[in-house]
Formats: structure tokens, C-alpha cells, sequence
């Protein structure tokens, strides 16, 4: 459905001047310096994938989705959505497209959201009927109702990303695009969007592309995610996959009864190869274990041979810890 | 050319947009058509003094002249360049981007636009001309000439959206169109004739105002209707605007063709 091939996209800008007079040299000047947004990224989106594209700010992400939607142009490499090349093709493949930038609204201002998704209904030349009844399903799932009637430029942001949201799917695209769609909203807000997505993408098989900071998004709606920094893709695979690869540890935290304590203490300072300490405090205890060197039910069934147990949970290292440790890794190779 | 396709629905609906915006915002409005009134009485008051009391300078009485600044006013009033600021203002708020993943051109778009707000305008040629009526004169044209008059508007209007096109595609290249924008607005009403009548000018500024594309606005459709510009001079003169708009329609096609190439969305 998407395809990238080794996409570049240089800009280049006036490089401003330093020293004395710098404000009026730059004004002059005409030196220009290249900046590389996006460095060789490649991959391939099949029909019916939601896919979440992480990265920290001025990875290359918006620039990314700015190619593939046909508003930029490539410096190199290729691009192809829908078997049509974006930027060549601007107008029918926006047919194929929908597409919702969290930081700036389609919607026109002036008019009510309600005309405001007419008349994108009009430009993509849907039939009355099929707008009526795109329009009853979507006001309905994205809770619509009470502001419909009410000029865009007064909507709050919760209720203007719901409109926009609208407007990328009504004339129900095979394709979407979604930067940063959950962008400044409150957690009923965000959820909403999250479930529509999720419906959008079962009921029509609709592909998405999704940009985004908060790692719930991609946690709930995601199984791949492609991840780029500096322009190239450091990460293409499953969660799961991540997970294993990034964060091949389990945490066993165990807390123990009153007379536990001696017990623990002693337990800890013997333990088997494969686990570590990680907090250690009176009756409480974090432990590290690497599943590859020893099964985690192993370490439980020792301890609680050894010591009596008052509780015990084994957790998954967080996704959000997972891309902290890849975003910050790369930063020390810089 | 692609870009005069109006047929698109939604383009229908855009000009209606604008065609509202106009009296959603209205005070700006208004202000225009009191910006219209004032820059007339001010200029007939510079050339009434000019004149003193003599009843003709150059051959051209001061009837004459009251009538071409009243025709200019009305000219201004009708031919408006919204454009630039439209297409300035989408480029540097990135608004772009969202008007070129639309199934219609980015140019066509802002033309329905714009089209839009003209035609909301012109609704308030009744209040406008009546007005000009009492701040200047119109004394009505031959009815030939009136119908060549309103062939030389048509051109007129033409010429001065694709100045005004051209200056809001030059964003793609300065960013921040302000700059290009005074200039413009500068050259488009002296150089025009706005306030001088190309018949006055001194010989090298007159050389210069007849090789730039801006006496098409006011200039030659005012001196049709004063009837200062007869028999084949109006022929010339419509011949020119007609050249006008075409040089100025390809080169807008040719550069908006280079545009698409460049853009960069501000602010992410």
C-alpha cells in the first residue's frame, strides 16, 4: 500500500552569520547550508497495518508523512501510495488519502464544522447520500451532535480534532495519515480518537500511518512500529519484537512478611546467575532477570522456597523506558 | 489551463465562502469602501489645486480629470488584491499543506477564494458608485465607449489578479511576502496612474509606466471611459492589456510549476 525506497529530503537555508553585525551580514549573506531531514528511509506498509512512526522531535517524522501525502518533494529516492507516485499525482492521490495534522486544522474557520465537511464531501465528489449516511455514522462514533452546527473557529480542541478527524475519513480514503493526532488533548479525548482508529481500521481495513509522542497510542494501536531519528529508521518491527530485542528483562518485585526480612536480606546476597538487584529495601525487593539465562519461574519457586512471600508481580519493562533507552543511546554515538 | 477548471463542486462552494467571508468580516469591509471615498477626495483636492484657475491643463479640463480619479476609485474598488495575502498568509502560518492534499489544485482553490470575496464586494457597487457619485463624477461615456470600458475591466481585473497571484506565489521563495507586497502595491497604483495620469507624466517615467504591466489597472480602462483614449488608441490599449494577461498567465502557470517544487511547511 505504501512503499518508501532509500527517501532523502535535503533542505537548504540561509546559513545565518556570526560574530559583529551579524543581524545585517546575514543579509547579505549568501552562504546556504544543508540540512538532512530525512537520510535514506525505506519500508513498506501493507494494506490493513496500523503503524506507528515514533521518533523525538526533528527526526524526520512530519517530514516523512509530508512526502508521502505528495505536499513535498523527495531530493532522492522513491515514493509510492496506492501505486501512484504522491508528488507527481497530487490530485488523485489525495483521492486515496486521508490525512489529519494534529498542529493545524482543514477545517475552514468560518464555517460551521458541519459545512465545513460538506463541502470537503462536494471536493471529493461524494453523492448526497453517501455523505448523509458517512456523515450520521461518523457524528455518531466520534460524538459529534452537539457541536456540529458550531462555527470551527469556536470549537475546543478536543471537538476541533474530532472535526478533523471526520474530514480525513468521510470520504472514506483506503489510506491514513495521522500526524500527531492526539496532540494537547485531555485522556477521554484521546481515547475517543484511539477507539474510532481502531474501529476505522477493522471495519473498512483502512492502512494508517501514525506519528505520535504518546507511546499509549501505539501500545493500544499498533503491533509495528517504525522507529527514525536524524532522518534513518533505527527500529522496523513488532512491539513485541522491540520489546524482546531493546528489553530482554523481566522485573520480579517481592515483598515479604514482617519476619521475612533476615530471610530476604540473605536471599539476595545469594543469588543465582541471571538475576540482579535492583532495590533492596528491608522487606522489599526489585530483581532484575534475563529470561535467556534463567526462567523467571525458576527465580519465584527460589525464593519462595527461602523466604515467606507476602506478595510478588512480575513486570514487562515499559514501552516508554524501552524508546527512552533507544532515543538516548543514539544520542551518545552522535 | 488546469488551474481556471472551476468545475469542482467544492470550488463552488469555496467561492461562496468567499462571497460570505466578505460580510463575516465586516467592518474591513467597510473600511475599504471609506478607504475608497478618502483617497478620492484627497486626490481631487491635490488637483484642484494644481489646476487653480485654470479651466484646462495640457488640453485635459478639470472635469475630465475629477471624472478619471472617480473611474480609478471605482476601478480599486472592484479590483482588489486579496490574493497576496491569502496565499502569503497560508505559506507562513504552513497552512499549505493542508491545501495541497486536496483532490483540487492549490491554485485553483485560492482562485475560487478569491473570486468569492470579489463578487461579496461587488454587491457593494450600491452604495460605492452612488457615493463616488457625490465625492466625485462619473459623467457616463458614450455607450461605445462605455462597452469598450467594460471590455478594459474585464482585462483590467485580470491583469491585476495575476500581479497579485504572482506576488503571493514569490511567498514559495521570500517566505514572508510583505516586502514583495509594498513594492507591488507601491508600483500598481503611481505607476498605474492612480494618482497621475500617464498623460501628465514626464517623458522617461512615461517610457517606464508604458513597458510595465501596471497602467493595465487603472490607466487604460480610466482614459477609455474619459474618453481620452479614442479610435485606434483604444484598440492599442486593449490589445495591451490583453498582452498583459496572457505573458502574466503563462508566467504564472510556468513559476507555480517551479513553486510546487520548493514548498516547505512552516512550524512543522
Amino acid at each position: 500500500m505504501i512503499r518508501a525506497t532509500d527517501l532523502v529530503k535535503v533542505f537548504t537555508r540561509t546559513r545565518p552569520v556570526e560574530g559583529r553585525f551579524s543581524t545585517v551580514r546575514t543579509l547579505f549573506t549568501r552562504q546556504q547550508e544543508a540540512i538532512t531531514a530525512v537520510d535514506g528511509v525505506s519500508f513498506e506498509i501493507a494494506e490493513g497495518e496500523i503503524v506507528g512512526y515514533l521518533g523525538p522531535n526533528g527526526a524526520g517524522k512530519s517530514t516523512t508523512i509530508k512526502m508521502l501525502t505528495g505536499i513535498l518533494v523527495p531530493t532522492s529516492g522513491e515514493v509510492e501510495v496506492a501505486e501512484l507516485v504522491p508528488w507527481e499525482n497530487r490530485e488523485v492521490n489525495a483521492m486515496n488519502i486521508g490525512v489529519v495534522f494534529g498542529q493545524r486544522t482543514q477545517l475552514w474557520w468560518a464555517l460551521p464544522l458541519e459545512e465545513s465537511l460538506r463541502l470537503i464531501g462536494r471536493m471529493y465528489r461524494m453523492s448526497e447520500a453517501d455523505f448523509r449516511r458517512n456523515l450520521v455514522m461518523l457524528t455518531e462514533l466520534l460524538d459529534m451532535g452537539s457541536f456540529l452546527r458550531t462555527p470551527v473557529r469556536q470549537l475546543s480542541l478536543g471537538q476541533r480534532m474530532r472535526g478533523d478527524l471526520a474530514a480525513a475519513v468521510i470520504y472514506q480514503p483506503p489510506i491514513l495519515f495521522l500526524d500527531e493526532p492526539t496532540v494537547g488533548l485531555d485522556v477521554v479525548a484521546k481515547e475517543r480518537i484511539r477507539t474510532f482508529i481502531e474501529e476505522i481500521n477493522r471495519e473498512r481495513n483502512t492502512t494508517v500511518l501514525l506519528t505520535t509522542h504518546d507511546l499509549d497510542d501505539v501500545e493500544r494501536l499498533c503491533r509495528r512500529i517504525i522507529i527514525i531519528d536524524q532522518g534513518r529508521v533505527l527500529f522496523d518491527g513488532g512491539t513485541a519484537e522491540l520489546k524482546r530485542r531493546y528489553a530482554p528483562t523481566r522485573l520480579v518485585d517481592v515483598t515479604v512478611s514482617g519476619d521475612g526480612v533476615e530471610a530476604l536480606a540473605e536471599a539476595v546476597r545469594e543469588l543465582p546467575a541471571g538475576v540482579d538487584v535492583i532495590a533492596h529495601d528491608g522487606m522489599r525487593a526489585s530483581l532484575e532477570v534475563t529470561p535467556e539465562r534463567i526462567a523467571v519461574s525458576d527465580v519465584i519457586a527460589g525464593i519462595s522456597a527461602r523466604v515467606p512471600i507476602a506478595d510478588i508481580s512480575v513486570r514487562e519493562p515499559e514501552m516508554e523506558g524501552i524508546i527512552r533507552e533507544i532515543y538516548e543511546a543514539r544520542e551518545v554515538t552522535r | 489551463m488546469n488551474a481556471l477548471d472551476l468545475r469542482n463542486p467544492g470550488l463552488r462552494d469555496i467561492f461562496r465562502m468567499g462571497v460570505r467571508r466578505v460580510y463575516a468580516y465586516r467592518m474591513w469591509t467597510y473600511l475599504g469602501v471609506v478607504q475608497v471615498f478618502f483617497q478620492l477626495l484627497l486626490l481631487r483636492a491635490v488637483w484642484e489645486a494644481v489646476y487653480g484657475d485654470r479651466d484646462a491643463v495640457d488640453g485635459i479640463p478639470i472635469e475630465t480629470m475629477v471624472t478619471y480619479l472617480t473611474v480609478v476609485g471605482l476601478l480599486n474598488f472592484i479590483i482588489y488584491p486579496g490574493i497576496a495575502m491569502e496565499i502569503g498568509r497560508r505559506i507562513d502560518q504552513g497552512q499549505v499543506a493542508v491545501d495541497m492534499v486536496r483532490p483540487v489544485g492549490f491554485v485553483r482553490q485560492m482562485l475560487a477564494l478569491e473570486l468569492g470575496d470579489s463578487a461579496g464586494r461587488w454587491i457593494l457597487l450600491v452604495v460605492v458608485v452612488p457615493g463616488l457619485m457625490v465625492f466625485g463624477s462619473l459623467s457616463p461615456p458614450s455607450p461605445g465607449a462605455a462597452l469598450l470600458f467594460l471590455v478594459s475591466l474585464v482585462l483590467a481585473y485580470t491583469v491585476s489578479l495575476l500581479i497579485w497571484l504572482l506576488v503571493g506565489l514569490s511567498g514559495f521563495w521570500l517566505m514572508h511576502i510583505s516586502g514583495m507586497r509594498g513594492l507591488i502595491g507601491m508600483a500598481s497604483s503611481f505607476l498605474a496612474g492612480a494618482m497621475i495620469p500617464v498623460w501628465f507624466m514626464p517623458g522617461p517615467l512615461r517610457v517606464l509606466v508604458e513597458w510595465l504591466p501596471f497602467q493595465a489597472i487603472n490607466y487604460l480602462p480610466a482614459s477609455i471611459w474619459v474618453e481620452q483614449a479614442t479610435g485606434w488608441e483604444v484598440w492599442r490599449a486593449l490589445g495591451l492589456q490583453l498582452f498583459w494577461a496572457v505573458v502574466l498567465g503563462v508566467l504564472a502557470t510556468w513559476v507555480w510549476s517551479r513553486a510546487q517544487r520548493r514548498v516547505v511547511v512552516q512550524g512543522g
